[in-house]
């Protein structure tokens, strides 16, 4: 079985620019004779990678539906209105509650996480539990002849973190997958769930800061997840140039752990620019000083990956 | 006496090609060997194949409770080597070429395999929602 | 004035990185500022932020725990029935051993504990985060932290919001407005804070991806039936500010207001003191200072909240 090496980018910060550093690595990679890259997109919650990466041929778009959260259901025939679910407090999620109007008990659909203690407790079998739609994943082969797959959660179904597995699950049915050296996953914001779910598996992380307190805060705190998966990781400071009161401090942290760093971003324009044209930057505008700064550290991605 | 347990990639049996997974193989290959013979070989499906979750650890159970004392896998995730190594299992690790079943015990007889103690692919989810499972992980 | 019950304002956006705290932490600063008593919540439990932009240092106010299993190896008679009932198969059982608790797989149910036939299951429990509270600048916080490596983050929000409950069904602790930050994203801990809410205003940025992500929470915050308006952060971002804001007409949804790209929100953001706490007064004449006012002033008027 031939090795495909699995990149995740994080940044425990929302907002740093996991999304537009992806996307150009991403082009450079395929623009790159060495490798057969493909993306991903984990953040399931808010997926964006698409719009920089529109399907090639709309009708050649699959999307498959997940089922993946459990949730119990009450079925009002087998009732005998005893009251122990409330009284006895069968819910430790406090899903269940008792509807005076109806006088029988009610599910919080939001609340409920499928454990089946309902199903169980009951004494007259009236809960049943069943794996309802939590999402669906959408995979095709882009305009810049890049196979994208991402998953996007149903709103309300409260399984970002097992739809990020089915979606790394996923790729392997991808047809080019066998020809494939290289997967980009384009992670969630967090530390939570979803992102120890697109941690998992990865041979290497690329950690996205900013030199502000909160870029730095999430960033130790994304660090210490990737490390507890033993996990080899670079840090891209994005904005490096940042006017910013909190540049020195940053840069003595930086400074202090000898993490490494595989380049840094200038902030500029043309990033955002690009954005508005839905193009990575190093498409929009390949010769700027962001673009130039991407390729250095895809350069120096690569020396860390062999 | 050494039962060991292979994943096996359609109905096991010593031609048949190991699985690379082990919570999900299709079947388990048993074999018992004593004083560098193979006394017995016997097949077992693997209840855990299409579980939403939690496969790991049923394939573990599986395994255990069919008297297996060793295991060779290709790929494992930390649900399934905790649950082996808190059943006391030694683990070896096979090449991950879907070898046939036969070939893999050879070389396991001929001391070639070595144990494994930790995962060697990221957690594998269990399906639960909720938000309780883990990420898949080995792709 | 106290009788009332206080004005819960969630902040949230679903993009990641739009200035949610920034808008949180200065909309609790300017309610201050005209003699409110405030409570801010630091929703985001994976990555609280908000004191760092109030400059408040953290005092534990309790730690949050979660449930463990734990096997009494003399009751147990073996039956199974645990890992049996177990959905989460987070109880590792084969023939003649007793069950072994696969914890990170437990969703905290409880069900083996309720169950057992020998009583052979107690509760024990594992910390998994810790809640925080301050005070600085006369503004009271509170926030939820999540251990790195733990997964469970809803069970963090829900240790907030039962404390939450607490305080604000107190005459002599109760705030006049509790202003909540939220993590970017739209999943369940996002989704119990909006609950909470009485008004929801999410914040955005003018660009391809502000604008998905808008209107995936505006369809959370009207599934769960909640009013919102929205602010537009980064408001002179160049590029799609124009195709941006003719969206937000197409699709009706309200603004509140917009505040500029401005190196007074960078400093300010970064030496942890409000740009509307201006204790020196050297913001009052920038646009950023203009826009929180003028956001406040929208604020009062759609919302019914007392001058």
């Amino acid at each position: 079985m031939k090795k495909i090496i699995k990149i995740g980018i994080l940044s425990g910060k929302g907002g740093v620019g996991k999304t537009s550093i992806t996307a150009s690595l991403g082009i450079i990679a395929q623009q790159d004779h060495e490798f057969k890259p493909a993306l991903v997109d984990c953040d399931v919650d808010a997926p964006n990678l698409s719009i920089l990466f529109p399907p090639r041929s709309p009708d050649k778009v699959d999307k498959k539906e997940i089922t993946g959260t459990l949730k119990s259901t009450f079925i009002e025939n087998a009732c005998i209105k005893c009251r122990s679910c409330v009284e006895e407090n069968y819910c430790e999620f406090d899903a269940i509650s008792w509807n005076q109007v109806t006088d029988f008990p009610e599910i919080d659909y939001l609340a409920c996480e499928g454990c089946g203690a309902c199903k169980v407790l009951c004494p007259e079998h009236a809960f049943e539990i069943n794996p309802v739609k939590s999402g669906e994943i959408i995979s095709y082969v882009s305009k810049f002849d890049l196979a994208l797959t991402y998953g996007k959660t149903i709103l309300g179904s409260t399984t970002s973190g097992k739809l990020v597995s089915d979606v790394k699950e996923y790729i392997k049915n991808l047809e080019s997958y066998s020809d494939l050296d290289l997967i980009l996953i384009d992670g969630p914001p967090g530390i939570g769930c979803p992102v120890i779910a697109t941690v998992s598996g990865l041979d290497y992380v690329i950690a996205v800061t900013e030199p502000t307190p909160s870029g730095l805060h999430d960033l130790k705190r994304a660090i210490e997840v990737i490390e507890s998966f033993q996990i080899p990781f670079g840090i891209v400071i994005n904005k490096a140039d940042l006017q910013s009161p909190f540049q020195a401090q940053f840069k003595q942290f930086m400074l202090e752990n000898n993490y490494v760093i595989l380049g840094k971003i200038n902030y500029s324009e043309d990033i955002p620019i690009a954005m508005s044209h839905a193009q990575p930057v190093v498409i929009e505008n390949p010769k700027s000083e962001a673009s130039r700064a991407i390729q250095i550290i895809f350069q120096n991605l690569k020396k860390n990956i062999s | 006496m050494v039962v060991i347990a292979i994943p096996s990639a359609s109905s096991g049996g010593l031609s048949d090609k190991m699985d690379a997974r082990f919570g999900r193989c299709q079947s388990f290959t048993f074999v018992t060997i004593n004083k560098d013979q193979i006394k017995e070989v016997k097949t077992v499906p693997n209840p855990a194949k299409d579980e939403m979750g939690g496969a790991g650890i049923l394939a573990s159970q599986t395994v255990y409770n069919e008297g297996a004392n060793e295991v060779i896998v290709g790929f494992l995730g930390p649900n399934a080597i905790n649950s082996l190594k808190s059943l006391n299992m030694k683990v070896f690790q096979a090449p991950n070429n879907n070898l046939p079943i036969r070939e893999v015990v050879d070389m396991h007889m001929n001391g070639k395999l070595s144990i494994i103690d930790a995962a060697n692919v990221g957690r594998h989810h269990g399906g639960r929602g909720g938000g309780g499972g883990y990420g898949r992980g080995g792709l | 004035m106290s009788i009332l019950k206080p004005k819960i304002i969630c902040v949230t956006g679903g993009k990641g990185g739009t200035g949610k705290t920034l808008v949180a932490v200065n909309l609790a600063t300017i309610f201050k500022n005209h003699g409110k008593k405030v409570l801010l919540i630091d929703g985001d439990v994976e990555n609280p932020n908000t004191y760092l932009l109030l400059g408040a240092k953290l005092k534990s106010l309790a730690n949050v725990e979660f449930f463990i299993p734990k096997i009494n190896n003399e009751k147990c008679s073996m039956c199974g029935l645990c890992a049996e009932n177990c959905l989460s198969h987070a109880l590792l059982k084969v023939k003649d051993i007793p069950p072994i608790p696969m914890l990170n797989l437990c969703s905290g149910c409880k069900l083996c504990y309720k169950i057992c036939p020998d009583n052979a299951i107690e509760k024990d429990s594992k910390i998994i985060g810790t809640l925080y509270e301050s005070e600085k600048n006369e503004i009271k916080l509170m926030l939820g932290e999540l251990k790195p490596s733990e997964a469970r983050s809803a069970v963090i929000v829900k240790s907030l919001m039962q404390h939450l409950d607490r305080i604000i069904k107190n005459p002599n602790v109760m705030p006049d407005v509790v202003i909540i930050d939220t993590a970017p994203g739209a999943h369940c801990d996002v989704e119990e804070l909006i609950q909470k809410a009485d008004i929801v205003i999410p914040v955005t940025e003018p660009t391809r991806f502000g604008l998905l992500d808008l209107t995936r929470i505006i369809e959370l915050i009207t599934l769960l039936n909640k009013e919102y308006r929205a602010i537009v952060n980064r408001a002179s971002l160049p590029g799609y500010k124009e195709e941006f804001s003719l969206e937000l007409k197409r699709r009706d949804i309200e603004i509140l207001g917009e505040i500029p790209l401005s190196q007074e929100v960078v400093e300010s953001y970064c030496q942890g003191t409000p740009l509307m706490e201006d204790p020196s007064g050297i913001y009052t004449s920038s646009d950023a200072y203009h826009a929180f006012n003028q956001i406040y002033d929208n604020l009062l008027k759609w919302s019914d909240i007392q001058k």
